[in-house]
């Protein structure tokens, strides 16, 4: 038998360790794949997204991604060969050199490399469509992108990964390569010495997360930039040291209590987690870590998209407006909006035309665009009371960061050269007119008091208005008709929608929030196969665990319920504590954009929660399975 | 008064060719209460099959088991589980204590599948560990004890919840010959001041002289039997003039069975 016979038969003979192994790599091979077939596309250097910035930053995540994955598959490659130890030391018992034992392992990571990145190449091709289809989507372009790739994605792909691939087996060699042949025949059984606890650890850990808490609940949005960096690398030491700590706490509390401990399923199962608590602790910190990233980075781009969508909508309720600063007229533009109107056959618009003038209010220092409250109540939707002479709402914009309701606040408004005192009431809701030009502020007073000012108003100061409200049929058609009148919004005249905002926004934010999500799925990916390593590395071992609690009259269901407990232990503890992280992060993100965005939070948890709950099922499954193919058929 | 009553056992394995083997042929064995039987014959004679078939891990082509009273045939599921857990006790030749658990706990393991209150359990596992002589390693791991020391956990393990019938499969497979006395003389102890009934296989004339009676199979029938008599010394020549006849004698090898 050749030793590329040994090899092909040695791969194939641990196929199941393989699986999580390859299907990780091959993902993260596909992902970066189809990343750079997006960075490299000939339409996304010119066209769409003119702003090199984004290309920029998708340029970092693919680094990003490719650094990650490489530090997980350094990780996956260690618990791997560490779980075939014994193979390589009966090999060499059996008289196979060193030399050949090196060709053996290179061969195989040859193999498994090569494997990883066909499979990584083939679905990324076969994805790439709809990849491409995906990202036209959400970024509601016009036009698909071209199915294109240039053959520097395939170059750099191959090189990245075959790269890495070389890296890991030779660090794959080095550990087998240094152990003696006891040692490798024994790796899988050395006896695993019980971790002590340490109780200036334990309080380090609570005062590094606690602190971390702290910060992030702290209300100073200064404070909660400056501490972006550094408090993330407290939290991630303190969850390390408070995951080790905490664990041993526990169980060893657990441990002592006769009256929980002495029954059958914490007996087994807490007896169990004792026993692997040095090798869980590590990777559930790890992957605490991960879903605290994941939840955190797509509730960060989903709570952007959301809030900047949200805005977009409450900046500019009216569907179609135009506006002209200084004196002229509209009439002409109107007419041609209201014949493409009838064009595409959209009706049940109404229109209201207004001519008013800016004026200024000296306490709050802005300049606002008057608008008499007959004009205001007819546009919004839910209108205030009407106001008393002398009173005036003045409407803010609604930005990211939400300013609260206020008034009454006395302020003299200045128009030319009259100067009049007013009491203001200040709100950031019921904009009458979109924000699509100097008109920021808004100030809505009474019709007659606008009369009052209007003769002093200079002629520089003069706005002209028609806006079309309600409800059209087609949103698209409407954004149709936008766009073929785009020509007619040149100075001093505006064109602007409810639609074409909605869409800028979207090709704003949308590609953060799809970058995001991207690079989250490569960390998912990590994050679900580390799982997988930490339950199946020591599978038999636990099948020959399980085996035995038959023989002495362990019941099925019994054993089920320890599989089911460790598993569960496994999966739930690294995903609570990432919720509670993400949840403080939010809280500080929430500060930042001084709004409550923890309800962004909760829907991408859900989210993730749902996809991490099938996972866990098909895992739990397998394992079982696998438990269960070896226990004594009759039971 | 019959304990456990085997009749007519056959176990025939099926190869996927269509081969069949007949590892054991309309045996029968009858065990009264307080005995100590042991099983011999020579390797692939059916003695672990007979014995995996008393501990109900696997199940006869033909043929009942009747233990105290009880067919194990008409068990299924979790009443066979719970069978096995308070009627039988087993040693192993590999010992099969839980590496997870301490000494202590691997003996009190069956009572606390069986809910016993945690006071009781300690007073019992205090009892049987002074009667065994482990006190001094019951908060021990495994690993860290002699193998010796391991078995005589087991054998602890095996009694702790008071079993009709202790089932043993090469007890002594593992130990050096000093262990294996020891091991002998407490199971022997156990057998005549607890009155615990044995059945035991095993390869070991040394071990096999502990008995009172001894069953010999070979090709799954019955070879011979021997009761043992005032002197165990007579007895251990006894059993190595049987087995020389049979073929395989004191020397064989010791087979690897799990």
């Amino acid at each position: 038998m050749s030793l590329w016979q040994i090899a092909a038969r040695n791969v194939w003979q641990n196929r199941g360790r393989y699986v999580a192994y390859l299907a990780s790599s091959a993902f993260s091979v596909m992902i970066y794949f189809l990343y750079s077939a997006l960075i490299y596309h000939p339409q996304m250097q010119g066209g769409y997204f003119a702003a090199g910035y984004v290309v920029q930053g998708m340029k970092a995540a693919a680094v990003v991604i490719a650094i990650f994955t490489f530090l997980f598959l350094l990780y996956a490659n260690s618990a791997f060969v560490r779980s075939r130890m014994k193979e390589f030391g009966l090999l060499s018992l059996l008289g196979v050199s060193k030399g050949h034992l090196t060709q053996i392992i290179c061969f195989e990571g040859l193999f498994i490399g090569a494997a990883a990145l066909v499979a990584g190449l083939g679905f990324g091709l076969l994805f790439l469509k709809l990849f491409f289809m995906a990202i036209s989507a959400v970024l509601q372009l016009d036009a698909e992108i071209s199915l294109y790739i240039s053959g520097r994605v395939f170059s750099q792909t191959l090189m990245v990964f075959g790269g890495m691939y070389l890296v890991v087996t030779l660090a794959s060699l080095r550990g087998v390569l240094k152990r003696n042949i006891v040692e490798l025949v024994r790796a899988g059984r050395q006896p695993k010495a019980a971790p002590t606890f340490s109780g200036w650890k334990a309080l380090l850990g609570l005062l590094l997360v606690g602190g971390g808490y702290a910060w992030a609940a702290y209300p100073s949005v200064m404070v909660v930039f400056i501490g972006i960096i550094p408090v993330t690398t407290i939290v991630c030491i303190g969850t390390y040291l408070l995951m080790r700590e905490g664990s041993i706490a526990l169980l060893t509390w657990l441990h002592r209590r006769d009256r929980i401990f002495y029954r059958p399923g914490p007996f087994l199962s807490v007896s169990q987690l004792v026993y692997k608590m040095q090798d869980n602790y590590r990777v559930l910190s790890a992957v605490a870590l991960l879903v605290a990233v994941i939840l955190t980075a797509v509730g960060t781009a989903y709570t952007a998209y959301a809030l900047v969508t949200e805005d977009a909508l409450a900046s500019h309720p009216n569907p179609i407006q135009l506006a002209r600063t200084g004196e002229g007229d509209l009439t002409a533009d109107a007419q041609r909006v209201e014949r493409a109107l009838e064009a595409q056959g959209l009706t049940g618009l109404a229109r209201h035309d207004l001519v008013t003038f800016t004026g200024l209010l000296l306490e709050n220092d802005v300049a606002p665009t008057l608008v008499p409250y007959s004009f205001y109540a007819a546009v919004v939707s839910k209108p205030r009371e009407p106001l008393a002479a002398g009173e005036a709402l003045l409407i803010r914009p609604n930005a990211i960061a939400h300013l609260p309701e206020s008034g009454p606040i006395p302020d003299t408004l200045v128009v030319g050269a009259q100067q009049q005192p007013v009491t203001l009431y200040a709100t950031a809701e019921g904009r009458a007119l979109n924000l699509a030009g100097p008109w920021v502020y808004l100030l809505v007073v009474p019709d007659e008091t606008l009369a009052e000012l209007r003769q002093n108003a200079a002629s520089d100061a003069v706005r002209s208005f028609a806006v079309w409200t309600g409800h059209a049929a087609s949103g698209k058609a409407l954004v149709k008709v936008l766009d073929e009148l785009a020509p007619v919004s040149t100075t001093p005249v505006n064109l602007s929608g409810t639609g074409l905002a909605y869409r800028e926004a979207i090709s704003a934010v949308g590609l953060i929030l799809f970058i995001g999500v991207f690079v989250s799925l490569v960390f998912f990916a990590a994050c679900c196969s580390l799982l997988y390593f930490r339950l199946f590395t020591e599978i038999d071992e636990d099948r020959r665990h399980f085996k035995r609690l038959q023989q002495l009259g362990a019941d099925l269901r019994e054993l089920k319920r320890l599989a089911l407990a460790q598993s569960m232990v496994v999966f739930l503890v690294p995903f609570l504590a990432g919720l509670v992280h993400s949840t403080f992060a939010m809280q500080a993100l929430g500060t930042m954009a001084s709004r409550t965005v923890l309800q962004f939070g909760g829907l991408v948890a859900c989210g993730y929660l749902v996809l991490y709950a099938g996972y866990y099922a098909v895992t739990y499954n397998v394992y079982w399975r696998s438990i269960k193919a070896g226990l004594n058929r009759v039971a | 008064m019959t304990l456990l009553q085997a009749t007519g056992l056959t176990k025939v394995y099926g190869s996927r060719k269509g081969i069949t083997t007949r590892a054991l042929d309309n045996f029968s064995l009858d065990v009264a209460r307080g005995e100590f039987v042991g099983i011999m014959g020579p390797s692939g004679s059916g003695k672990t099959t007979l014995l995996n078939l008393l501990a109900t891990i696997d199940q006869p082509t033909a043929g009942t088991i009747a233990i105290d009273g009880e067919e194990t045939a008409r068990l299924r599921g979790d009443a066979l589980a719970a069978f096995r857990r308070r009627r039988l006790g087993f040693v192993f030749q590999d010992f099969n204590l839980l590496d997870s658990l301490t000494v202590g706990e691997n003996i009190a393991l069956p009572l606390v599948l069986d809910r016993v209150k945690p006071a009781a359990i300690k007073e019992k596992l205090q009892t049987i560990a002074a009667y065994l002589g482990i006190v001094p390693i019951l908060d021990k791991y495994p690993y860290e004890v002699s193998g010796g020391q391991q078995q005589r956990a087991a054998a602890a393990r095996a009694v702790i919840h008071e079993p009709a019938v202790l089932l043993a499969d090469e007890p002594t497979g593992n130990l050096d010959s000093r262990s294996a006395r020891d091991l002998m003389e407490n199971l022997s102890r156990l057998n005549q001041l607890a009155g615990v009934t044995i059945t035991m296989v095993t390869h070991d004339a040394f071990a096999a002289s502990y008995c009172r009676r001894i069953l010999f199979i070979r090709d799954g029938q019955l070879y011979n039997e021997i009761h043992r008599g005032e002197s165990r010394q007579a007895f251990y020549q006894q059993i190595l003039d049987v087995l020389s006849l049979i073929g395989g004698g004191a020397d064989e090898p010791l087979a690897d069975r799990r």
